[in-house]
């Protein structure tokens, strides 16, 4: 796999992130780029420190969300596995070498300068808030694709935004048709059902060629 | 002076397989809930992943056209 087309999503896998997830991973693809995630396989074998960072090695993107450290209601501790993770990152570009060093990410909290309260050495890179909506997550990983592929052209965010909108609508039509609850997609599930409607669903109005004559 | 439009970006495939379903599976149900919405489907491009095109590049490299074996 070619690292430029690679995009590390590390995010919150639980069923209340869902709705975000799946802007993120429709977000990414529809961008083309390759979703990659902890989740895309599941080797029991494999340490899942080691799968991380694998893919990170592999990735030239990233999309962090640390929207949820905060305090379990149990332990009183934060859940600090996202963050981590985007440390990872920030480490392989900054010193994994000239194959790392052009890495780029986007950061989402859920407000824009909440991480000073807990992770205030992240000051300088440009968080961005999602409040926890759709639209905003695709709009932040479209504009940053931009950015990172300058020479490419994209879908705007509301086109993109209405696409994912049309996509999420018809999801439990297609998950029932294989069989399944919406909820239970798996990461790869998720990926491949979201690549098999890009692929209908071209974002441009069809060349036509003028009538001759 | 001509004015070349930037390329559009093309659709990647995911890595490995589906969990639940089969590739043909997904398309089908793509296609009949699309139809169920009245929707028209309108073909994106998609590229093969990368390292198939590496792969490819490589054993072309080292296949010797039949001319040059001539020579």
């Amino acid at each position: 796999m070619l690292a430029a087309e690679s995009v590390f999503i590390n995010c919150p896998f639980d069923l209340e992130y869902r709705p975000l997830l799946r802007a993120l991973v429709f977000s990414v693809q529809d961008c083309g780029f390759v979703a990659r995630s902890a989740l895309e396989r599941d080797d029991g074998s494999e340490v899942r420190i080691e799968k991380i960072r694998r893919i990170i090695g592999e990735s030239a993107f990233g999309v962090h969300d640390i929207s949820r450290t905060e305090l379990d209601a149990d332990t009183a501790l934060p859940r600090f596995n996202m963050p981590l993770e985007l440390g990872l990152f920030l480490g392989a570009k900054y010193f994994g070498g000239a194959g790392h060093a052009r890495k780029s990410c986007v950061i989402f909290d859920r407000e824009r300068y909440r991480y000073q309260t807990f992770c205030s050495d992240l000051a300088g890179h440009d968080i961005r808030a999602h409040g926890g909506a759709e639209d905003e997550v695709i709009r932040a990983v479209r504009n940053a694709a931009q950015t990172w592929m300058p020479d490419r052209s994209f879908p705007g965010a509301r086109t993109m935004f209405d696409r994912y909108s049309r996509f999420v609508q018809s999801l439990p039509r297609l998950a029932s048709r294989i069989a399944l609850d919406p909820d239970e997609l798996t990461f790869s599930d998720l990926s491949f059902l979201i690549a098999r409607w890009l692929r209908r669903n071209n974002p441009r109005p069809p060349f036509r060629k003028p009538a001759a004559g | 002076m001509r004015i070349r439009s930037k390329p559009f970006r093309t659709l990647k495939t995911p890595v490995g397989k589906p969990d639940h379903f089969t590739v043909e599976q997904a398309d089908a149900a793509v296609l009949a809930v699309m139809a169920e919405r009245g929707e028209t489907p309108v073909l994106d491009s998609v590229e093969e992943p990368a390292y198939l095109d590496l792969r490819r590049g490589r054993s072309q490299s080292r296949r010797k056209p039949v001319e040059d074996a001539r020579r």
